[in-house]
């Protein structure tokens, strides 16, 4: 086989292209999500789905704002993200809003510690040894 | 409005509009029209008019913008030297095959009727295949519709298919080996049924799935003659491997309209009611026939509480549980352990499915609309026009596309939910 017989790759390249234009987590997350709201509907078209949710983020002024909206803004170092509840002349409310805040360092006491869980970079060659090639061997 | 034409006088005219001959004769897509003779033509078609003789037109439209004359015919002289080529290398008692290429809006379905219609006079048995399942011309869309010609005809959308093959989706990518399979079943019944078939293909020409899709259709067809439609040489990388005499290159017409997508989309839906005009509401046991493209009843039945429906399905692919509402943990806390993969289907999910009611040797005999897969009585409800006893049905193809009640396309169901 030579060629990609659906167009799925696309929605792995928009993934690709989330995590190469640096989002962060929360936006991350809300464009997955959509994206796959739109592919939940179009499930027969996943390069139409990957091609619109490559058009999902877009910059908007405040004075557009509506109620009902999900944004994205950084306010201060932190990046927040919601649902817009209300809006009024010198504030706007997000409700189910979630917080980034970022640290350069970030020191967690082991007793706290709960549900520890680590990424394991190694599964493919666990579950499919004979998949894992070496990229030096000629 | 009334148009006075003298002989060879030429016209376009778009749809939606009706054109009734008043006098003398015209011609239309190689189809000779006389006195009281009228010419239906549809949203998003145009059809061209010339005079064979001084004649009058009466034309029901909208906008008289919807007529247009051109100084000179729109329809190349050289397509008749095709139809030459191919009475003079057509040998008898074997299919001589055409394959038309071309992107979308190039006039390939225009081209295909011209030439079948031109055939038809030295040829008795004409076949036009039509694999576009997103713009089906001949059959519902979602399937491949045949049509062996008895006469010429101008619009093939009028016709009932001879035979139909179910796809179960508009777009050909995620149903490459239905279309493949599809290709092949249909190239049986032209070998039995035609002289020459003429076979016109989407315009999805380019990607990977473009390439690969029609170079296997170049492989499995292996065509007497391939003729591209094309505006400049967006169709050469797919006849590379083919000898010159094998290919004609078609400039396509300056006259090829372009269709939007909701003209493309009612054109099918059009088309698509048709099939879902006189149809009626009948149940069949679940017992009584197979499915098939699916994984629902190719299991093992099993006992599971909370469900609907439940069965083991072979080896690693686990257990289709079909359920009211999404699974919760809750729910499965008795289950046994050993269910592999769950696959959890939403009851009610399957409702406006289009399905295809499979005959003896898995031949189509109707597409259907799916009302519901009722688990109380173990029956599925079906929608559909077919007018035969129900014991002819042995098996029900189930696909990706969904219908309303009148054949409006309602959305899809995901390849692999079922």
């Amino acid at each position: 086989m030579s060629f990609h017989e659906t167009d799925y790759p696309a929605l792995l390249d928009y993934l690709k292209e989330l995590i190469a234009a640096n989002k962060n987590p929360l936006e991350f997350k809300q464009l997955v999500i959509n994206m796959l709201e739109i592919y939940d509907q179009i499930p027969v078209y996943p390069g139409i789905a990957a091609g619109c949710s490559k058009q999902l983020e877009k910059p908007i002024k405040v004075e557009s704002l509506a109620p009902g909206q999900t944004v994205f803004v950084k306010v201060g170092d932190d990046e927040v993200s919601g649902e817009i509840k209300s809006i009024s002349d010198d504030a706007i409310v997000l409700k189910k809003a979630e917080l980034l805040s970022v640290e350069e360092n970030f020191e967690i006491e082991k007793k706290e510690m709960s549900n520890l869980r680590f990424v394991d970079k190694g599964i493919l060659k666990e579950m499919w040894p004979s998949l894992v090639f070496d990229k030096d061997k000629k | 409005m009334q148009i006075t034409l003298k002989k060879d006088d030429f016209y376009i005219v778009s749809g939606t509009a009706e054109v009734t001959v008043k006098s003398g004769s015209l011609e239309s897509i190689a189809v000779t029209k006389k006195l009281g003779d009228k010419i239906s033509i549809p949203v998003g078609k145009s059809v061209p008019l010339l005079a064979l003789e001084d004649s009058s037109v009466e034309i029901q439209l909208k906008n008289e913008e919807q007529v247009k004359k051109l100084e000179t015919s729109s329809i190349p002289e050289e397509w008749d030297k095709f139809v030459e080529k191919i009475l003079k290398e057509r040998k008898k008692d074997s299919l001589y095959k055409i394959l038309i290429l071309g992107e979308v809006d190039t006039g390939k379905t225009f081209f295909t009727t011209y030439l079948a219609n031109r055939l038809l006079g030295s040829v008795d048995r004409v076949a036009i295949l039509d694999t576009d399942t997103g713009q089906s011309d001949i059959g519902c869309p979602g399937n491949f519709g045949m049509l062996v010609l008895d006469k010429p005809e101008i619009f093939l959308t009028d016709l009932k298919p001879t035979h139909s093959y179910y796809i179960g989706a508009h777009s050909l990518a995620m149903h490459f080996c239905q279309t493949l399979t599809g290709l092949v079943e249909m190239m049986r019944y032209a070998k039995a049924d035609a002289d020459v078939l003429i076979t016109d293909t989407t315009g999805w020409v380019q990607g990977d799935g473009g390439r690969a899709i029609k170079k296997a259709k170049l492989d499995i067809l292996q065509p007497d003659l391939v003729i591209l439609m094309q505006r400049g040489t967006e169709l050469e990388h797919l006849v590379k491997h083919l000898p010159a005499n094998k290919v004609i290159r078609n400039k396509v017409s300056r006259t090829a309209s372009s269709t939007s997508q909701l003209d493309r989309q009612e054109l099918r839906q059009l088309v698509s009611r048709r099939y879902f005009k006189e149809t009626k509401v009948f149940e069949i046991p679940f017992d009584n026939v197979y499915t098939d493209r699916c994984f629902f009843k190719t299991g093992t039945k099993i006992e599971l509480e909370n469900t609907f429906w439940a069965e083991k399905l072979s080896g690693w692919e686990g257990t289709l549980v079909v359920t009211s509402g999404s699974l919760l943990k809750e729910d499965m806390k008795n289950w046994p352990k050993d269910l592999g993969r769950i696959r959890n289907f939403i009851s009610g999910d399957e409702t406006g499915l289009m399905v295809a009611l499979l005959g003896e040797n898995q031949r189509m005999l109707a597409v259907a609309r799916l009302e519901k897969i009722d688990f109380l009585t173990n029956k599925f409800r079906i929608r559909s026009e077919f007018k035969g006893d129900l014991s002819e049905i042995k098996g029900i193809q189930f696909g990706s596309l969904k219908v309303d009640e009148k054949g409006n396309e309602a959305g899809f169901l995901e390849p692999g939910k079922l």
